[in-house]
């Protein structure tokens, strides 16, 4: 069974003025938006995504202590994702090693197909070490001060560029300390109030590689007001969760966030580009299917124009003379 | 015509290599990562051919195998591959020198191949390619040993037609020189052509099932021409890491 079969892609086609009814049943995978007057304009991808949550600390020198939230936070948001927006290839990682998480990541890589648009999201301490301005992950086997166990922003970042080299959109949520090192900040254009489908048609084509983070290089609070979740978390799921629009894009996910953290919390949450990953100004789009959507929107996209840049993985025979 | 003459496999080589760093595919980008991968290919093959001074003609069956290492990296691959295999002749191509000719009867001759090429896809399913070709004929038991030196280029596509199958064809053109004994004999021109079909088995490795054709003709400087021709069925199997 190839790859293709097994992660059915999402094909969405809107047209403005006219109605569309999702035809969904609940597990998202074969959604289709069906379009009478176009039934041959679609946005086509698969959406694949990594969770990864570390609560259960180990470290001998207690420098890294439990958290609580951070495994729930990533079930819940693969969970909304899942069931709500179409994403048809989930991985879960709870308490996961330097290790793990590298192979997850290499996992994800490899089942990446051209045109795919693929979220990595991560909920766990992170460290910055103040006299090299570095920025670390850390994994459940942390030890102490000793950063060769940590999981350094670099190394992240070199993954994140290899899947974003595969994927049309890639988008890293990054809930800990100090992520903010991860990224460039990036103003993108804002949605216009007018001639929105030609705004989503342009960002949807164009390569996007993203980051939403939870707070710079400040401390992240640990179980909001007894939730369950971190604040930036909470905020992110419920924005997810209540979200009444059938698209909305990273960027506008993160403006929303971002106020509704720094509007409650000693905290600011970031957005931007990974640097140097080839970042077109495009836009990660959450589209949210449980609806009965009336003309809100419309795009037109060629799944050639998407499709053509990347050739499909099919090994080929050196040609002889 | 004189110049074009001394246009010979090497120079279209370079011409080749120099040209493909200019020609540039529309909306094309791929994918940045190194690719490495290695190939092996069956041929059942048939080498026939013509000494057209005496008017005979010699062939032989055979099944050989041929080995490929190749890389990539976003439009550019290259690769290596090298074959060797011994043929049965009764009546066999000619052994000639600067200024003999003699006839070959009965012999075996061990064909060795090695060719180093390097491509670059100006669109997504088709690439442009130029090779480095080192051929050796020898005649075992004797002390005859023709070789060939030149390149050529070419032009390789594929189509995907289903989700794990693709047609594919290449074409190329080879400009080659003879030597025996260190002693410059004459030049070989020849087309090479293959189709056939693709099966991905995963994303990282493929199976082939191709025919392919090779014809060279040879002109001796000693003033007698050999027609060669080289046809058989191809079955491969590629792995790309």
């Amino acid at each position: 069974m190839t790859e293709k079969k097994r992660y059915r892609k999402l094909a969405i086609s809107f047209l403005a003025a006219f109605s569309i009814h999702a035809q969904a049943d609940t597990r998202g995978i074969d959604l289709e938006f069906a379009a009478e007057n176009n039934p041959t304009a679609a946005f086509e991808t698969t959406y694949r995504a990594l969770f990864i949550g570390n609560n259960d600390y180990r470290d001998p020198q207690m420098r890294w202590q439990p958290l609580r939230t951070a495994i729930s936070d990533a079930n819940v948001l693969a969970a909304l994702l899942r069931e709500y927006y179409g994403f048809s290839d989930v991985t879960v990682l709870h308490n996961a090693t330097r290790k793990d998480t590298l192979r997850a990541l290499e996992a994800l890589l490899d089942r990446i197909e051209p045109g795919d648009s693929v979220l990595v999201y991560y909920a766990g301490h992170g460290y910055l070490d103040s006299q090299t301005e570095k920025g670390f992950w850390i994994p459940v086997d942390a030890v102490g001060e000793d950063n060769t166990t940590y999981l350094r922003n670099s190394t992240i970042r070199d993954e994140l560029v290899s899947i974003a080299n595969r994927a049309l959109h890639t988008l890293l949520i990054s809930d800990s300390c100090f992520s903010g090192t991860l990224l460039r900040s990036a103003s993108r254009s804002i949605r216009p109030s007018t001639n929105i489908e030609r705004y989503y048609e342009k960002v949807a084509q164009k390569k996007s590689v993203q980051i939403i983070t939870a707070g710079g290089v400040e401390y992240v609070d640990d179980n909001y007001k007894n939730s369950g979740h971190s604040p930036f978390s909470y905020f992110l799921i419920n924005e997810l969760k209540h979200n009444n629009s059938p698209m909305i894009t990273a960027s506008e996910l993160s403006f929303n966030v971002e106020r509704a953290v720094a509007n409650n919390v000693e905290q600011v949450p970031e957005s931007g580009v990974l640097q140097g990953a080839g970042d077109e100004l495009g836009e990660f789009i959450f589209f949210r299917f449980k609806l009965e959507v009336e003309g809100r929107a419309k795009i037109r996209v060629n799944p050639a124009q998407i499709e053509k840049d990347v050739p499909k993985p099919r090994p080929m025979p050196l040609p002889t003379l | 015509m004189d110049n074009l003459k001394k246009l010979n496999g090497l120079n279209v080589v370079f011409a080749m290599i120099f040209l493909m760093f200019f020609v540039s595919g529309a909306g094309f980008a791929s994918d940045q990562r190194w690719g490495v991968g290695v190939g092996a290919k069956l041929q059942i093959a048939e080498w026939k051919g013509e000494n057209k001074a005496s008017n005979n003609s010699f062939d032989s069956d055979i099944v050989q195998i041929r080995f490929d290492l190749l890389a990539k990296k976003g439009r550019f691959y290259a690769g290596m591959s090298l074959q060797s295999q011994k043929y049965e002749f009764d009546e066999g191509p000619e052994k000639v020198g600067k200024d003999y000719r003699e006839r070959s009867q009965n012999i075996e001759i061990r064909k060795s191949e090695i060719d180093f090429v390097l491509g670059y896809y100006v669109w997504k399913y088709v690439s442009l390619y130029a090779a480095i070709k080192h051929i050796e004929n020898k005649w075992e038991d004797e002390n005859y040993t023709l070789k060939h030196k030149g390149g050529g280029v070419g032009v390789a596509g594929f189509m995907p037609v289903t989700d794990v199958w693709s047609v594919y064809a290449s074409i190329g053109f080879v400009s080659l020189d003879l030597e025996t004994q260190g002693t410059a004999v004459g030049e070989a021109a020849g087309t090479a052509i293959e189709f056939g079909g693709v099966y991905a088995l995963s994303k990282k490795s493929s199976l082939t099932l191709g025919i392919k054709g090779q014809r060279y003709d040879y002109k001796f400087d000693e003033g007698s021409r050999q027609a060669h021709e080289i046809n058989g069925m191809v079955v491969g199997l590629t792995y790309v890491y």
